[in-house]
């Protein structure tokens, strides 16, 4: 059962944002070959490249959570302790599951609300656009949640006091 | 000030303490603020999805980030090392000059300092540490060089400026080059000094048939921006379409030209640009709840009556807005600077009527000496980490460095020509 989760959540974290991330660099090649050499510009181009873009990106961040590599500010976190830095993460991991656990409901009523508008060439809902929202809100809580269940083993354990090693920043640029 | 922005505040501060991640913990500050003011919590997930699904400009930035990564992973960065090598190597510290002339080459391809130092400065802080160069310097001008890829074009904090102002990418594009070349020759100028007083080697004399065979062996590499820059300037693309004219002319020429990529590769480094995409685009969405806020809550409004109430002159403002993004960037990320704060300062700059164009140069130049600024500067600890340097030593050198970038930015701040100079010989303005 928990290999077949895992291969769910590498065909939503990796294979979809990679066949979402590819498809829109496609039509972007096939949109300006196609306006500036057959002169014959593509109408739902703009479409295809606007979901894709949506769906790589949300998704994407999935991806990003599991390595730990969205930007973080670590000065004051560094000069912490082993245990002290488990603290505070978990402080920030409780605020967030806290936090992002009551924007689930809203936004699945939000999603599920969008269905009423389509895109105007493909007529693809957008509640389908919209979707992967819900998604990284429950990827987000999970990824947090072991993050603190690792940090509640290290507060229990009172051996171990020593400072923490410096954690990697994910890039911005 | 109100309980529910005051509680979002409290968990905006929280983020720099509790290690958050930036843009998570905005969303969980959005969250907090909106569920305590009695606003429909569907707000977040509105705001974001419809920041990705209406802003078309913004989809240059994970193109860029592909080419950025297609050109580390091919072997386009060893032909344009080779080739700023073959340019200047006759000088005294003739590898400083490289590492800068290789740089400004490379940001005509990229866009991104992260992709420049972790790329190309490896193999520049390698070529400088077997030549007998101090690690310390190899690195700071590493790092100091890295910075001219986004204020030349194309540049991926350009786009988000344009975005965030309304501004035109491509004015902006042509607006970052006298300033990207300030910045080079004010490094070269460093370089000159200190290589004289450290006696620093030349390279050998490369003989003509060599550079002429290194120049055409350079010369699809090399021609990357000039397909880029024409590409924009006469309509045949968009910007946003130049980042993937970019992207596949770089495949092109890493699988079938200098034969550095497989397929293999290439779905590694798709893999790795969905990475870095989540992570920069996020916190554009993010950011856009955080200025809902802003907006609703009339601070940047506020924020404006108190600096116009201070100055009058839109010297000393230009001049506080470079104090406050210079002590921001020592300590914050670029692109929390770029997407929280810069927001709050761009109605004050069309308040105290400073050309768009001129200040998001200003800005983004000055975000770009903040990742070279001790004690974060994100390029000082790449460039320490790839070439396993005590950071002491890499921070040692990067002062002068950084006295340089910041002589261009005063010009660039006093002297508004050099930035509108090219927009406004191509009618831009």
């Amino acid at each position: 059962m928990k290999k077949i989760l895992l291969v769910i959540r590498d065909i939503i974290e990796i294979y979809i944002p990679v066949i979402s991330f590819s498809i829109m660099f496609i039509t972007f090649i096939v949109q300006i070959f196609s306006r500036r050499i057959l002169q014959y510009p593509i109408t739902g181009a703009y479409e295809i490249t606007v979901i894709t873009f949506t769906w790589t990106v949300i998704l994407g961040a999935c991806y990003t959570m599991r390595y730990r590599s969205h930007v973080a500010f670590t000065l004051v976190y560094e000069t912490l302790s082993r245990k002290k830095a488990a603290i505070a993460r978990l402080l920030g991991n409780l605020i967030i599951v806290g936090t992002f656990s009551i924007l689930i409901i809203p936004s699945s009523e939000f999603v599920n609300f969008m269905s009423f508008q389509a895109t105007s060439v493909y007529k693809v809902s957008l509640s389908i656009v919209f979707a992967p929202f819900v998604y990284f809100l429950c990827s987000v809580i999970g990824y947090t949640l072991s993050e603190i269940i690792t940090d509640v083993k290290i507060i229990k354990d009172n051996n171990k006091n020593e400072p923490t090693l410096i954690v990697k920043r994910g890039n911005s640029k | 000030m109100n309980f529910p922005l005051l509680a979002a505040l409290i968990i905006f501060i929280l983020i720099f303490i509790l290690k958050m991640p930036i843009s998570i913990g905005m969303l969980s500050a959005s969250a907090t603020y909106f569920l305590l003011s009695g606003t429909n919590l569907n707000s977040v997930a509105n705001h974001v999805m419809n920041t990705y699904y209406t802003n078309y400009v913004i989809i240059a930035v994970p193109l860029f980030i592909f080419t950025a990564n297609i050109m580390n992973s091919g072997k386009i960065t060893d032909m344009v090392f080779k080739f700023a090598n073959c340019l200047c190597g006759n000088r005294r510290g003739a590898l400083g000059h490289v590492n800068v002339v290789a740089s400004l080459i490379f940001s005509g391809m990229t866009g991104s300092a992260v992709a420049d130092a972790s790329g190309l400065g490896k193999m520049e802080i390698a070529a400088m540490r077997k030549a007998g160069y101090d690690d310390g310097f190899s690195c700071a001008i590493t790092a100091a060089s890295a910075t001219i890829g986004p204020i030349f074009p194309p540049s991926i904090p350009l786009v988000m400026y344009a975005m965030l102002s309304g501004t035109s990418i491509g004015a902006l594009f042509m607006g970052g080059i006298v300033p990207a070349l300030l910045v080079a020759i004010g490094l070269m100028i460093y370089i000159t000094i200190i290589a004289k007083k450290r006696n620093y080697p030349r390279e050998e004399k490369v003989t003509l048939k060599v550079a002429l065979a290194l120049t055409l062996t350079a010369i699809p590499a090399l021609m990357t921006p000039v397909i880029l820059l024409i590409g924009i300037y006469t309509g045949i693309m968009t910007p946003t379409e130049a980042g993937a004219v970019a992207a596949i002319y770089a495949i092109i020429i890493s699988i079938f030209i200098y034969k550095g990529m497989g397929w293999q590769e290439l779905l590694k480094i798709i893999k790795e640009t969905i990475k870095d995409t989540g992570s920069v685009s996020l916190m554009v969405g993010a950011a856009s709840v955080i200025s809902f806020i802003v907006a609703k809550e009339q601070i940047a409004t506020q924020i404006g009556l108190f600096v116009m109430a201070l100055t009058d002159n839109k010297i000393i403002f230009l001049l506080l807005v470079n104090v406050v993004i210079l002590i921001l960037g020592m300590f914050i990320d670029t692109s929390t600077i770029q997407l929280v704060f810069v927001p709050i300062m761009i109605p004050l700059a069309i308040a105290y009527d400073i050309n768009l164009i001129h200040f998001g140069l200003i800005v983004t130049l000055n975000m770009m000496i903040g990742l070279s600024t001790p004690p974060f500067g994100m390029l000082l600890f790449i460039t320490s980490s790839i070439s396993d340097t005590p950071l002491k030593n890499v921070m040692k050198e990067i002062k002068w460095p950084i006295i340089a970038m910041l002589i261009v930015l005063l010009i660039i701040t006093f002297v508004p020509e050099t930035v509108l100079f090219f927009p406004n010989l191509f009618g831009m303005i």
